[in-house]
């Protein structure tokens, strides 16, 4: 990627050229690479890098923006005027805030330069190792192998100037047999935190378990979600329930519920970016300085995203959620990290009489927002729990369900949390959990 | 830009490419919305390059947004390298269908460039829409939204072809989020997820009647919050045009490409049901269910003179008279099925993305029934448009989709509004259910503009044609889960 010397020389080009009002100027770039197989061989295999700048010029209340690519200086003038442009063709000027001055920030850690810099050979030598495995349980192995590195930055013609970098390396697998599949995947801020053989083995595992399942009858059950399945439903309430703007329009299930018990005790969620791996960023999209928000305290709601016209709306304070300052969408809750409570996963299958064990879920969308009802299918690895034993396989099933009921039926949560990075200051944190009353709606025959 | 293009071509092959292509893109986007009265105007521009080379039979891509003669000679040598890194972990060598090779340049026809209509008249539109969508107080979030998107893509490749295409991309749309009666309820115009897109210009905006439209659609936000829920039960059920789309899209689309089914997307989007075996045998719907690809269809956001491959457009059939018939295909997986010439669905969806099988247009061709008929000649049942919500299992067979709107049918009449509308079923027993299907003034084309696909993922555009059908004995509603 390029230096921070580089970076912020474009800004500053670019603000020492603008005429505007105010002037502000955000960089993203990202370095991606990434190895894909598929029936044991590799199919694709990819490495791009790109710059996307973004300039916003504001000439009395109104605004023109715009964004291109390369970090060429010769297409600053040019792209400015494109700015002017559009902001003065426009008849009617809007509330515009004034530009945040330079401001300090704490520390995110996330980059590793070996992690960058992995090659294409080593990549295709950790895909050939974990191929190497699925091949010998006579299994079909798809999957990625990837390692990328990303930066934004974002400074204004008031002073501020702030840059985060944070590299990320992914291994995922599905190991398959004619029947049944297994999944694996971990995300790592650097490589060598990476343990491809282990993924392999828990996908091949899963598969093999799986094997020749059974049919389960729609209803409701109680299931132990995997981190992963975890992180498929809770990344739906950082853009519903927990959006600022929705919230203060009152378009949110927790409207209205500030200091009311929303979900079980054991149930305690952050909005954390300066967790270890999470990829976050410390500051949101207008520079000013994100706080960690307590957004459910031991099941019971207190904090919610703002910017600072929801600040506005709700009469509290800017906690540095904004998604850009003319941003109409709502400051969201990027980095959710859901506290690990003390059960074990022996514990929680042993402590079930009759139950379903998820690794996955596949294609969740949301039906009915004021109610956090989503709908989505199992995947993966889906099992049948009798009398405190994994018994067999199953057929996947379709859930439909309110994410909100389901953490207030929360039973116990698992002693350890599993990081996935959603890329540009996105990721998640969750642990295990096992929920009461889940509602599987329709079956199908695979 | 040729140049550069054949500069690429030849140093892939002096590293030792056996096929090597290059696109250089350009692409301009403008976007605006009004939120509540709120302008964005948002104007990009990008420019870069991707290289594509097959080394002893494997892939290697690279690209760069540095349009110089050093980057792309250097870029060239770094997709061989990788390349020969893919080649160490291969049991099959790519076999590349043939295709002729094409110098030519294809243009969307398009009538009024929508980059040189006045920023203030579209706009003036716009804030129009907006006062009279926010004229209600139960109307807490109004969003218009307009955007137009210009692509000039440069194609030359190691077997002669260089192509030039000029392509252009207008949409617009509208929605309204009503709040009351402990409730929340979405309406769009012309359709959900920011509204009605085709290939061509301005006129495209000025045809949509828009300002007509308004005052109907706040209306029907605002009855959709006191309507009652649509009940859980099995009914027969009429889809409009408009959710016909993702039905098309999730249930045959997908299903229908090629890679899914040969299992490359096994760990992320999925698989397919509609397997090898099933080729031109497997009853995929009823009789009268025709569904037809075509990427040379006037309007289509997949309509363009030659895919990424570098093959000339097509039309064929997936299914026809109810059977499984086609796929999407490319060059590098054709002879899977013993074609010897790729169908041409070959996409990516910018310079630093490498083309993967991507649905094309792809419609269920018009039956015989006018609409008012078909509702005269259902005794008991639910009409459901606007697609809201869409979930559908990694093999293409368990779905359930949500509506923004419906209405009760009784004895044959259009009776009250429901809300929550949804359906769920199995891809084959719900095709195999239809019965009826409206004729060709019933039928538009539809664009879907965020169909997401690959790793690293990659959105793509298509159209999709339908006009409303008729499903029986479907399961309907989600009661009251929780």
């Amino acid at each position: 990627m390029l230096t921070k010397g580089k970076i912020r020389q474009f800004t500053e080009r670019v603000i020492k050229a603008s005429d505007a009002d105010m002037t502000t100027v955000s960089i993203a770039g990202e370095k991606e690479a990434l190895t894909r197989f598929s029936n044991n061989e590799i199919t694709q295999n990819v490495d791009s890098s790109r710059y996307t700048f973004s300039i916003r010029c504001v000439y009395g209340d109104k605004v023109g923006a715009v964004s291109g690519t390369s970090l060429d200086p010769k297409n600053i003038k040019r792209f400015l005027e494109t700015a002017k442009q559009i902001a003065l063709n426009q008849k009617t000027g809007k509330k515009i805030y004034p530009l945040f001055e330079a401001q300090e920030y704490k520390t995110c850690k996330g980059y590793d330069k070996a992690t960058e810099e992995v090659t294409p050979q080593e990549r295709a030598e950790l895909v050939k190792s974990a191929v190497k495995l699925c091949i010998k349980e006579k299994m079909s192995a798809a999957g990625i192998m990837s390692n990328s590195a990303m930066l934004y930055a974002i400074a204004n013609s008031k002073g501020l100037f702030a840059i985060n970098e944070n590299t990320n390396a992914t291994f995922s697998i599905t190991a398959q047999t004619k029947n049944s599949s297994g999944w694996s995947e971990d995300s790592q801020t650097s490589i060598k935190k990476l343990n491809v053989m282990h993924d392999a083995e828990v996908a091949v595992k899963k598969a093999k378990m799986s094997k020749n399942p059974k049919s389960a009858e729609a209803g409701k059950y109680t299931v132990i979600l995997e981190p992963a399945a975890v992180a498929d439903i809770i990344s739906f309430l950082s853009y519903t329930v927990f959006n600022g703007l929705r919230y203060a329009e009152g378009r949110t299930f927790l409207s209205g519920k500030m200091g009311e018990r929303v979900a079980d005790p054991k149930v305690t969620v952050y909005d954390d970016p300066f967790i270890d791996g999470i990829g976050g960023i410390p500051f949101d999209m207008e520079g000013y300085p994100k706080k960690r928000l307590t957004l459910i305290d031991k099941g019971t709601f207190r904090e919610i995203p703002t910017d600072r016209k929801v600040a506005e709306m709700l009469k509290t304070e800017n906690n540095g959620h904004s998604l850009g300052a003319d941003d109409e969408y709502g400051p969201l809750p990027l980095n959710l990290h859901v506290e690990k409570g003390n059960a074990t996963a022996e514990e929680m299958i042993k402590s079930t009489r009759r139950g379903i064990l998820v690794t996955q879920f596949h294609y969740v969308n949301i039906l009915d927002p004021m109610k956090t009802l989503i709908t989505g299918m199992t995947r993966n690895g889906i099992f049948l729990i009798e009398n405190g034993v994994l018994k067999h396989g199953l057929k996947n099933l379709r859930f439909t369900q309110s994410i909100m009921d389901a953490l207030m039926n929360a039973e116990m949560v698992g002693d350890k949390t599993v990081v996935q990075s959603g890329g540009f200051g996105g990721g998640f944190s969750v642990p295990a959990m096992k929920i009461r009353d889940f509602h599987f709606t329709s079956k199908t025959e695979f | 830009m040729f140049k550069l293009g054949n500069l690429a071509i030849d140093t892939a092959k002096h590293y030792g490419a056996d096929y090597a292509d290059i696109r250089i893109i350009e692409t301009k986007n403008e976007d605006l919305s009004v939120r509540n009265g709120k302008v964005n105007a948002d104007y990009s521009q990008t420019l870069g390059f991707g290289i594509r080379v097959l080394y002893k039979g494997s892939w290697g891509f690279a690209s760069s947004d540095t349009m110089t003669a050093e980057e792309i000679k250097r870029i060239a040598k770094e997709a061989v390298l990788i390349a020969k890194a893919s080649s160490t972990l291969q049991s099959e060598k790519v076999r590349w269908a043939k295709e002729d090779s094409y110098k030519d340049h294809w243009f969307t026809p398009a009538l009024k460039n929508p980059f040189r209509i006045p920023l203030e008249q579209k706009l003036d539109l716009m804030l129009k829409l907006d006062e009279i969508l926010r004229k209600k107080p139960e109307i807490k979030v109004s969003t218009v939204e307009m955007s137009f998107q210009n692509i000039r893509k440069w194609f030359v490749n190691s077997q002669g072809s260089e192509i030039l295409q000029d392509l252009m991309r207008s949409g617009a749309g509208y929605s309204v989020t009503s709040v009351g009666n402990n409730d929340m309820q979405v309406r769009s115009y012309p359709a959900s997820f920011g509204g009605q897109y085709y290939t061509g210009g301005y006129e495209i905006i000025e045809q949509m009647e828009l300002l007509n439209n308004a005052e109907r659609v706040r209306e029907e936000a605002i009855a959709l919050l006191t309507a009652e829920e649509c009940p859980e039960k099995v009914s027969d059920v009429i889809i409009g045009g408009s959710q016909m789309v993702l039905q098309i899209h999730e249930s045959v689309g997908h299903a229908s490409e090629l890679d899914r089914v040969l299992g490359y997307e096994a760990n992320y989007a999925g698989t397919s049901f509609a397997t090898l075996e099933k080729y031109r045998k497997f009853r995929y719907g009823s009789d009268i269910v025709n569904l037809f690809a075509d990427s040379t269809m006037p309007l289509g956001l997949a309509t363009q003179g030659y895919d990424d491959d570098g093959v000339k457009a097509q039309r064929w059939d997936i299914v026809k008279n109810g059977i499984l018939s086609g796929y999407m295909t490319n060059r590098e997986l054709a002879h899977k099925i013993g074609d010897g010439r790729s169908r041409g669905c070959s996409r990516s969806q910018g310079f630093s993305s490498i083309p993967i099988i991507r649905i094309a247009n792809l419609s269920l061709a018009p039956g015989e029934w006018e609409f008012e008929d078909m509702i005269r000649d259902t005794k008991s049942g639910v009409f459901m448009d606007t697609n809201k919500s869409w979930s559908i299992d990694q093999m293409r067979l368990n779905f359930q989709f949500g509506c923004e709107i419906g209405y009760e049918i009784k004895n044959g009449k259009m009776g009250k509004m429901l809300k929550n509308c949804s359906y769920q079923d199995i891809t084959p027993e719900f095709w195999g259910k239809c019965d009826a299907i409206c004729n060709e003034n019933h039928w538009d084309l539809w664009g879907v503009i965020n169909c997401g696909k690959g790793q690293p993922g990659q959105r793509a555009e298509m159209s999709h044609g339908s006009s409303p059908a008729r499903f029986r004995k479907v399961h309907i509603g989600i009661g009251n889960k929780k």
